[in-house]
């Protein structure tokens, strides 16, 4: 296999492009990738905990302002 | 109305305390929980070890239970509906008077049941629902364990009419062991207490803010996502999603996991997963403990893992767990739909990115390569390689350059072929042609000898005489065309002109190419002079006359020195030679005897006997009469 010296200008100029080209890329795609990965995962957990919140909330109000006490009026 | 209520309830339970008792009616009794109530209860796997454990034993629990249960015309599930027992009792009385606006409460409310509890005696005086705790007493009767009665307690202890109280969820067996909450608080006519008023809380109500009214995707659960909440020991407060949507498929895949028998049938009974069914998981241990996060893990209820956000649900008094739990792989769908977006993109660009490496390459490369090709011509020697390329980029402008550099190397190519073609001639005037080339093939010293050549000396007759009175540059002019007529002939007959001395013109035949013919073609040149001479005299009007002396032998010749240097010739052939010319007679040509020998049967020659030669001697010489010449014209000398 002949060493990168010894290459002709073209393939050494496409491996060049492609290397840049395929460094720019990967480096943007990975950061792009585990960024929204992140945040993916944490909408989604946030939604649950929201979720989760919301109706344990919705539970509290149910036994809180439960109408019991009132019926003394009726 | 509760004070009322109570108050009146009470009494006419006491009344019934004091009623005798049918002998008939605790056999009825017995016998309607024989028949009914503990055949169920075996059935869900939660009876009591005998069916006496959960009779009534106070006189107007018989009496209420005899009257509004044994003789309920309804099914036990619309025991309501009897607004009175028809027995006539101060109790029947009071029950059509208040059942219609308590049933009607417990129906606006979605409540399960409303009871009314005596203080006191923890006696029920009143249910909705007539379950099998009517009349019963929650202090000392066959339910004083149950959460209703628990919750009974904790109004009993505080004593507080603003106080509510809420029990957990338990299995109460009064309803046949269906899970039941409880909300209790005291019922207070000024500072007397009268009683407690305890209401059932249904289901639904729970599994309402749980399930968001069945409304799952609404809530943001997807298709695989449901809320529940546990208690402290890991059992369900709230019916599970799949048992919602298809009870029957839950059951069935319930089983087919192997669940046991009974508690199918309790969740078939009841409707309800509530207390039926637990789920040890780390989330729920996490939470029971006070954390709140959000984990992965398996799904209690359902194939697969789930993500789960988990916290605990801290409430009236209740320590709970809720959880948010879907699917892991809906949770995280937005995310396989990012990494295939991705990987799409990911694979278009880097396509795209490949067509534009070879794209720019190919954009790139051409004026190189023409370069590159145009280079070879030149270097092959085709010095009219150009590089067409219009862009004005540095490519272009190397190619400009490139070009310039080829027009520039073909002009100077061609003046130094035009040089060395003058160079050349130059040079073939001064030295005979294989010598040039010999010289110019690097030959530092050339001395050859030839065998056998011709020699020829002319001098012009009384030159010096002339010379003196005739102008410098007409003399040389003179000269000049003499000696350049004398070169064509020499040329003509193939002969080398070795060099001229002043008036003296030398030649030789037979050299640097050896001839056969050389005296013959010698001879002939050496007429054809005197001819020229001849035709020279008439056309300038001179009488010019010239000696010519022949001499064949051999010679060494060869070209000395580094610069201005001539081809010349050494031997005593050559001296003879100019010894003929210099002892011969004006306007003939002398030979000397090697050359008579060679020649004397093609031409004429007239003896002119010995004669005296510096430097040798006595020696014989010939003098060649003209009209002899051509009697036998050699062909090769003409050619």
């Amino acid at each position: 296999m002949k060493s990168f010296a010894n290459w002709s200008i073209r393939y050494k100029l496409l491996a060049l492009l492609l290397l840049l080209g395929i460094m720019t890329f990967a480096a943007t795609v990975t950061i792009a990738y585990l960024k929204n990965l992140r945040a993916l995962k944490q909408n989604v957990m946030n939604q649950l905990t929201g979720i989760r919140r919301s109706k344990a909330s919705e539970n509290r109000g149910l036994l809180s302002d439960h109408p019991q006490p009132r019926f003394d009026s009726q | 109305m509760f004070i009322d209520a109570m108050r009146e309830f009470r009494t006419s339970c006491r009344k019934l305390d004091a009623t005798p008792i049918p002998a008939e009616v605790p056999t009825a009794v017995l016998d309607d929980y024989r028949s009914h109530f503990y055949p169920e209860m075996q059935k869900l796997n939660l009876a009591r070890p005998h069916v006496q454990d959960y009779l009534p034993f106070a006189p107007a629990a018989l009496h209420l239970q005899y009257a509004y249960i044994v003789k309920n015309p309804y099914p036990p599930g619309q025991r309501r509906e009897m607004e009175s027992a028809g027995d006539g009792s101060d109790y029947s009385r009071v029950h059509s008077k208040y059942h219609r606006s308590l049933r009607r409460i417990v129906e606006k409310f979605g409540y399960s049941d409303l009871y009314l509890i005596d203080s006191r005696s923890g006696r029920i005086l009143y249910n909705v629902n007539k379950s099998r705790d009517f009349g019963t007493s929650l202090r000392e009767g066959p339910y004083r364990e149950s959460n209703l009665a628990k919750v009974m307690r904790l109004c009993l202890a505080s004593g507080n009419p603003d106080d509510v109280f809420f029990s957990d969820f338990e299995r109460y067996e009064a309803s046949w062991g269906e899970p039941t909450q409880w909300v209790a608080s005291d019922v207070f006519d000024g500072h007397e207490r009268l009683g407690i008023l305890a209401l059932q809380l249904s289901t639904h109500a729970i599994d309402d803010v749980a399930t968001g009214g069945r409304g799952w995707q609404r809530d943001g659960l997807g298709l695989s996502g449901e809320s529940n909440i546990f208690g402290p020991r890991y059992f369900l407060r709230t019916d599970v999603r799949p048992f919602l949507e298809d009870p029957e498929a839950f059951l069935a895949e319930l089983k087919a996991e192997g669940a046991p028998e009974e508690k199918i049938n309790r969740i078939r009974t009841y409707k309800t997963t509530i207390l039926q069914m637990e789920a040890r998981l780390p989330s729920v241990t996490a939470a029971l403990e006070g954390k709140e996060g959000t984990v992965i893990e398996r799904s209690p209820f359902g194939p697969g893992l789930s993500l789960v956000s988990f916290g605990p649900l801290n409430m009236e008094g209740l320590h709970w767990v809720i959880e948010s739990r879907m699917n892991l792989d809906e949770a995280l769908k937005p995310v396989s739909e990012m990494r295939r977006l991705f990987s799409w993109w990911g694979a278009a660009l880097l396509l795209l990115t490949v067509m534009a490496a070879l794209l720019m390459t190919r954009q790139i490369l051409p004026p190189v390569n023409a370069l590159v090709g145009a280079a070879r011509k030149v270097a092959a020697g085709d010095l009219t390689a150009q590089v067409e390329w219009k862009w004005k980029d540095e490519l272009g402008m190397l190619s400009d350059t490139f070009n310039s550099m080829t027009r520039s190397v073909r002009e100077k190519t061609e003046l130094i072929e035009q040089k060395n073609a003058e160079n050349e001639r130059l040079l073939l005037n001064i030295l005979p042609g294989a010598i040039a080339e010999r010289l110019k093939h690097g030959e530092q010293s050339i001395a050859d000898g030839f065998a056998e050549v011709t020699v020829l000396f002319a001098d012009v007759v009384g030159f010096t005489a002339f010379s003196a009175q005739t102008p410098a540059a007409e003399l040389v002019s003179l000269l000049n065309d003499l000696f350049s007529r004398f070169d064509a002939v020499s040329q003509r007959h193939g002969i080398e002109k070795i060099k001229t001395i002043g008036d003296c013109y030398m030649a030789v035949c037979g050299l640097p190419k050896p001839r056969a013919d050389h005296a013959r073609a010698m001879t002939e040149m050496a007429l054809d002079m005197l001819r020229v001479l001849g035709e020279f005299n008439r056309q300038r009007g001179t009488n010019l006359q010239i000696r010519i002396g022949l001499n064949s032998g051999p010679v060494v010749a060869g070209v000395i020195g580094s610069i201005k240097f001539i081809y010349d010739l050494w031997g005593d052939t050559v001296n003879l030679a100019s010894r003929m010319e210099s002892t011969g007679v004006p306007g003939a040509i002398q030979v000397s005897e090697s050359v008579y020998r060679e020649l004397c049967g093609a031409y004429k020659f007239e003896e002119r006997g010995l004669i005296e030669v510096r430097g040798k001697g006595k020696l014989a010489a010939w003098l060649l009469r003209e009209e002899s010449v051509r009697t036998e014209a050699p062909a090769e000398v003409k050619a």
